[in-house]
């Protein structure tokens, strides 16, 4: 189906390159939130320092999970197609130049391909395979898997130490969360945290990482010198379903996306305790923060939206219409390098 | 049947053989790897509790079938995810003619086998004789299959936990869901003619008259009745506009057989049985009626897709109601060890009854145990003809109770809409202390 895959590819780099806004509507050198829409496969680009919508490009079927490479300048984007357990051409991983807003490349990620993480060394993708209980290790200079590890049931988030050393994998099924040796390349140790995991995230100095459980409403806090849950905080009496998490920047505050309950929590990562609930739009699912860390943003899947939330104030200042369907996970592009 | 010691016991003897599988190689390789297992509540267990082992009571027929495959791709991914912690997760399976062997097979299920759980109740029969010999010898019993009221009644006790919907749950989805919401509230009930089909009318004649309706006519079908059409000419005398049944496995699907027949003017429902295969696509029974159902195969919403998905590859069957229950109790079993890092009967079941123990089904809410009655907390679908097949198929078409949107939902309240309350409930235990 070789043919078929570069009818797409050449579709999307065309597609993408068209319905790219002019550049000049958005101020110069501010970050970008890109946000993907799982319903109508593009992404949209928001200017950060106007939170006006600055840019839309078609990436493929059904994006969910986006990230950025540490330079700024690609933004990788998971998309499949309802086929989920079967690996089709239109499962890929695809790469965006930031500069010119096309697609330059797909890379192959196994089935369904949902969430991932970049290596800060921007060359290596760590992958989640839901079906197969798997993670994927991809150079991406050769666009080849290196390795194919068996983790957790259902393995879904994602995400890799500010140092580089460690991948925390969690999987909903099993409630664990595989720990890789990025040197080794091999599970070293796998933990149990609460019901459903959905994603989990570094503090940035690397001593910390959080990971939200959607059906206890809960953040387990893990030490990552030992790989052990030392605690773990209830969010909304059980009630709330977190699924994304984000650090900010300083390491002081862990927001989570509450998913089905259309809020934020905030947590003060010296107590670990909620120190505010921001109500924002209809299932807010990804999370993201600006370098600096005054603004946050949510990809809200249920009302089209993102929320633009203001750090200071624990505010809503903004609610982007995505022109797009089912806005699912979003990441912060900062020119001067992530 | 990988990860899973498997036996069939026939006449009541405990499993003849054990089958080395894939798995236990794959155990004896990964121990010798050297990977490190750190924290969690796994840890805290004794090593000699690392290895978990839990029992099925299986009679033969569909119903002891469907519960023991799902039974088994629940072990399977207990025993994987075991693997990564570096345990090990068994089932052992013993296939009974009947409750007189019960006992015999739990007693060495404890003494030989070592299981700290047992899993069945595919039948009103099996599901006393389990209660009442993990009661007797201290471990916890999961029933999986049993709704019948009276049973359930008589053998209220601290080891028995329900993860099978009770019948007053199914009464309520079907009566909120009809009464509440479609407005049919002239109900004529045909039932079995026993205690049990004496109970489940009492139990909805009530919930009935609270949203407005009532009962306008009941109809005992006594054992080996044929002469459905007499049922049906006293049914339409009543001038009901929904009837309500209740019967065990054939006389259910001669009902339907005659219904599908006879187009009638009132709407179906009722109690369907928890084995009938129609509901999977398995047998060729009518689809007519609307039915409460624990699961359905079409489900695709909160990881429910992956479930369906799995199931299917490892059977090539659609995962039916005792196939997520099976599924289900063994995740229960093997998730509560864990987290209660115990495998002592008394100290699963006190922390099943407490509010730390929530679990994921698939249906999108914190699914947990009455401590009053040891029900499990669930939704429950109300499935029908879907339109679009020409009646071939079901669909789901309400889930119930209905979860209004929202931050402020509670999960345990709003399932408590569904089922016995601790007020009307005649299995009331007092809490642990």
């Amino acid at each position: 189906m070789m043919g078929s895959r570069y009818w797409r590819l050449g579709i999307g780099v065309a597609l993408a390159g068209a319905l790219l806004l002019p550049a000049g509507v958005r101020a110069q050198n501010a970050p970008l939130a890109y946000v993907s829409n799982e319903g109508s496969g593009t992404v949209t680009i928001i200017d950060t320092a106007t939170d006006q919508v600055v840019g839309t490009l078609t990436v493929g079927p059904g994006p969910r999970g986006i990230q950025v490479s540490p330079d700024g300048k690609r933004v990788y984007v998971a998309v499949s197609d309802l086929a989920r357990t079967v690996e089709t051409d239109a499962d890929a991983i695809v790469e965006i130049d930031v500069a010119t807003g096309k697609i330059t490349r797909r890379i192959r990620a196994g089935s369904d391909p949902e969430q991932f993480a970049v290596s800060p060394d921007g060359r290596r993708l760590f992958v989640s395979n839901e079906d197969a209980g798997t993670a994927s290790i991809i150079d991406l200079e050769t666009n080849e898997v290196i390795v194919t590890l068996t983790v957790g049931i259902e393995p879904e988030g994602v995400a890799i130490s500010p140092d580089g050393r460690w991948v925390y994998v969690t999987a909903e099924t099993s409630n664990t969360v595989s720990v890789i040796d990025t040197n080794l390349n091999q599970v070293v140790a796998s933990f149990l945290v609460d019901v459903r995991p959905r994603a989990a995230a570094f503090s940035p100095d690397g001593k910390r990482a959080y990971v939200t459980s959607e059906i206890s409403g809960t953040v387990s806090v893990v030490d990552t010198e030992t790989h052990e849950v030392i605690e773990t905080i209830l969010l909304e009496e059980g009630e709330a379903k977190p699924v994304g998490v984000v650090v900010s920047p300083d390491g002081k505050r862990v927001y989570v996306a509450n998913g089905h309950a259309n809020s934020v929590s905030v947590i003060d990562a010296e107590t670990n305790e909620v120190v505010a609930t921001i109500p924002v739009g209809r299932r807010p699912w990804g999370i993201a923060i600006t370098p600096d860390g005054k603004k946050l943003y949510t990809a809200n899947g249920l009302s089209n939206d993102v929320s633009v939330i203001d750090t200071a104030t624990n505010q809503v200042i903004a609610t982007v219409d995505v022109d797009g369907e089912g806005p699912w996970g979003v990441a912060i592009v900062n020119p001067a390098g992530n | 049947m990988s990860g899973v010691v498997r036996g069939d016991a026939g006449a009541g003897q405990v499993p003849a053989s054990r089958v080395w599988t894939r798995r236990e190689v794959l155990g004896a390789v990964f121990a010798a790897s050297g990977l490190a297992v750190l924290g969690g509540p796994a840890a805290l267990l004794a090593a000699g509790e690392r290895d978990l082992r839990v029992g099925l009571v299986v009679p033969g027929g569909s119903a002891g079938e469907a519960l023991e495959r799902g039974a088994v791709l629940g072990a399977e991914e207990a025993a994987r995810t075991a693997e990564l912690l570096r345990r090990r997760f068994d089932l052992v399976t013993v296939r009974v003619g009947g409750g007189q062997e019960v006992e015999e097979a739990v007693r060495r299920l404890v003494a030989e086998e070592g299981v700290y759980a047992v899993i069945g109740g595919a039948d009103a029969e099996t599901f006393a004789a389990l209660s009442s010999a993990a009661e007797r010898h201290g471990v916890l019993f999961l029933n999986a299959g049993c709704a019948d009221p009276v049973a359930r009644a008589e053998h209220c006790r601290r080891h028995t936990l329900h993860v099978a919907a009770s019948a007053a749950m199914y009464v309520d989805a079907v009566v909120q869901w009809a009464a509440g919401e479609a407005g049919l509230r002239r109900w004529c009930f045909v039932g079995a003619a026993t205690p049990a089909g004496a109970a489940v009318y009492e139990r909805a004649r009530r919930a009935l008259a609270a949203q407005g309706g009532e009962a306008v006519g009941r109809i005992e079908v006594r054992a080996g009745t044929d002469d459905f059409a007499a049922v049906f000419r006293e049914v339409e005398r009543t001038g009901a506009d929904l009837v309500f049944v209740d019967l065990a496995g054939e006389a259910w699907r001669r009902f339907l057989e005659h219904y599908s027949a006879a187009a009638p003017a009132f709407e179906l429902t009722g109690l369907a049985p928890e084995d009938a295969g129609e509901f999977a696509g398995q047998g060729a029974g009518p689809r007519v009626g609307t039915w409460p159902r624990m699961w359905h195969h079409t489900l695709s919403r909160f990881g429910a897709t992956q479930l369906n998905e799995r199931y299917y590859d490892r059977f090539g069957l659609e995962m039916d109601a005792l196939g997520w229950a099976g599924w289900f109790a063994v995740k229960v079993a093997w998730e509560a060890a864990n987290r209660a890092s115990t495998t002592e009967g008394p100290e699963l079941v006190r922390f099943l009854e407490s509010a730390r123990a929530t679990f994921d089904g698939h249906k999108g809410r914190r699914l947990s145990f009455r401590p009053w009655d040891h029900q499990l907390r669930q939704i429950v679908y109300l499935v029908k003809p879907a339109k679009d097949a020409g009646g071939a198929e079901w669909e789901v078409v309400a889930e119930l109770p209905r979860i209004p949107r929202g931050p402020t939902a509670a999960s345990q309240e709003l399932l408590d809409r569904l089922g016995d309350g601790e007020a009307e409930s005649r299995c009331r235990l007092a809490p642990l202390s």
